[in-house]
């Protein structure tokens, strides 16, 4: 049937063919949301649906992008963060300067003893380090002696009740501190912003002044106590050519940082293949996991030496915070504290290995994690050296521990574990030098929040748990997500004795 | 096929711009420096790709034109807003 103008007009079969492509992209994305075909089928829906919009919009398609576009990356540069153009140099010295410039900054509180708190991410309890892997037993034995050496209590037996360092530690600062353990009064979900932070708001009801370092992976300085705050980069790969990786090396390195950054996403999927086979990637000598990311290992030696200038010149009356992403995987750092170049990380071993396999490799993620370990161990032992020969850290509150385990296991639902996967998950280093303290080996059997709590006593706080707290974990049966499941004993707890230390 | 020059420019900018928004978008995150040879050997290659590909959009067959456009605007979106949370709600991310 023509109109007025002669043309044929489409009947109503026509205009049905013109939406077959819509209608197949609509099927497609709506087959993969319910489960009866693949996801990819459905990311090709939508792309199909994308292509279809677009190619009715053809004459006019490139220029409405391209000014879309346009207007996205203006907004994008002009959003905070800016980007740094060069490498930053770190200055150890700049931490006595800042140090001078935090004296200067307001009133502190001679009376109090300084209080000086460091988090090592994935810091295992030495209890609970698997004797059985050679270099274990020298490794726990290293931990004894600094402890000794230094007048510290080491807790053998702690341990956290959640394996995210964005649930760990948020409930040791808040929920936990004030004696809330319950697993419905309790953070369930990560929560990288740290704006309520209970043990920051106590230490400034006694009169104490907060620095903060850390990094960008947690913001502790969100809360309003916190009156300094340095936040170390999360990644640079530039930093001169001492760190020992060759520029192939960082190149892909930084790739598979970039990629990972996007997670989760297709794109970044499907990157993250090619980069692989693109750059032939196929042993652990030079495999990128994306595990060099977010976590700057790399740069923690010089920064910490930086830190420990600051930590070194402050006043009586500061409270200085630190979280530290180490020995957090990759396990890039040598016993000597020199980068190796090797990114990678030991976690859940029975999505990655043939159980034929997940012996060795959880022998050989230990052994590189254990050097990094003792990196730290070094670093510790330095700053304690410098501190401690101040007179202000006389009667210092020194405390330091991990959030939770080194992961190294077989994985993170709870079906699929066994008590040694809960120690290695779980287990968490914790040390503390107190003039309230006597020094030696603590065989307590307890979460890390509720000891880190007992150091404090806050008074609003109800009394010290009389049993252990289970651990909070992921479950792939049941109505809950998260599940509680009891932590077995290690350690000297489960010994029953002190361990023999060395002499 | 005859196109206007303004259409040729937007469509050989289009992969340009989505590459410098990603990057741009990692390296503000990351505070990578700019100027280190690590990054540079990242961004240069990426944007000359996407300059290749920017060409052939310019001046190939309208269908790849599209496709183009259409796959870096699903790429944009993907990245932005995760099409994994939308056929994967509940996929599992390794984090510390």
């Amino acid at each position: 049937m023509a109109d007025r103008s002669g043309a044929e007009r489409p009947n109503g079969l026509t205009r049905a063919r013109a939406y077959i492509v819509p209608a197949i992209a609509v099927v497609l994305a709506t087959a993969a949301r319910v489960g009866v075909v693949l996801p990819k089928w459905g990311v090709l829906g939508i792309f199909i649906g994308i292509a279809w919009v677009l190619w009715r919009l053809r004459e006019q398609a490139a220029p409405l992008v391209a000014v879309f576009l346009s207007v996205l990356l203006i907004g994008v540069i002009f959003s905070p963060p800016y980007p740094k153009w060069l490498d930053e140099v770190i200055d150890t010295a700049t931490g006595e300067q800042l140090a001078a410039g935090w004296a200067k900054s307001g009133g502190f509180d001679q009376e109090l003893p300084i209080v000086l708190h460091l988090v090592f991410d994935e810091m295992m309890a030495a209890g609970a380090i698997p004797q059985e892997i050679p270099g274990a037993v020298e490794l726990r034995e290293s931990l004894y002696s600094l402890s000794d050496a230094f007048g510290m209590r080491l807790f053998d037996s702690v341990y956290a009740r959640d394996f995210f360092s964005a649930i760990s530690i948020p409930n040791v600062l808040n929920a936990e501190y004030r004696g809330r353990s319950a697993t419905n009064e309790i953070l369930l979900d990560q929560q990288s912003r740290v704006a309520e932070n209970s043990y920051f708001d106590d230490l400034a009801r006694r009169g104490y002044r907060t620095a903060v370092f850390q990094t960008t992976h947690m913001d502790f300085c969100a809360n309003e106590q916190v009156a300094l705050c340095e936040t170390f980069d999360s990644y640079d790969p530039g930093i001169g050519r001492e760190d020992g990786t060759d520029l192939r090396s960082r190149v892909i390195a930084l790739l598979g940082t970039i990629i990972r950054v996007y997670e989760p996403s297709y794109t970044s999927s499907f990157a993250s293949r090619v980069l692989y086979q693109a750059s032939r990637i196929e042993t652990g000598a030079d495999v990128v996991l994306g595990i060099a990311d977010r976590y700057d290992v790399q740069r923690f030696p010089h920064w910490f030496d930086r830190f420990s200038a600051f930590a070194a010149s402050v006043p009586r009356g500061s409270h200085v915070f630190a979280h530290f992403l180490v020995p957090h995987a990759p396990y890039l750092l040598k016993e000597d504290c020199r980068v190796s170049g090797l990114y990678d990380g030991g976690y859940y071993l029975a999505s990655r290995f043939p159980e034929s396999e997940r012996e060795a490799k959880r022998t050989e993620y230990y052994a590189a994690y254990m050097e990094q370990m003792h990196c730290v161990r070094s670093k510790i032992e330095q700053l304690l050296r410098e501190v401690l020969a101040r007179d202000a850290y006389k009667d210092a509150v020194i405390i330091i521990h991990g959030d939770h385990g080194s992961r190294i296991s077989t994985g993170n639902v709870a079906e699929d574990l066994v008590d040694q996967d809960l120690i290695d998950n779980y287990g968490t280093f914790f040390a503390v030098r107190s003039p309230a303290v006597t020094p030696g080996i603590d065989c307590t059997f307890a979460s890390l929040g509720e000891v880190f709590r007992r150091q404090f006593q806050p008074a609003d706080g109800p009394p010290a748990q009389d049993h252990p707290l289970p651990v909070v974990i992921t479950s792939r049966s049941g109505e809950a997500d998260r599940v509680e499941v009891a932590m077995p004993k290690f350690g000297c707890a489960a010994a029953g004795v002190e361990p023999a230390r060395p002499h | 096929m005859a196109y206007s020059r303004k259409e040729s420019v937007a469509a050989l900018a289009i992969p340009v711009l989505t590459t410098a928004i990603l990057l741009y978008r990692v390296v503000a995150l990351l505070q990578v420096a700019l100027l280190n040879r690590a990054t540079l050997w990242i961004a240069g290659p990426a944007l000359l790709g996407s300059l290749c590909v920017g060409v052939v959009a310019a001046f190939g067959p309208r269908l790849l034109r599209v496709a183009i456009i259409a796959g870096c605007v699903l790429v944009l979106f993907d990245t932005s807003f995760s099409l994994v949370d939308l056929f994967l709600p509940h996929a599992v991310v390794s984090d510390g």
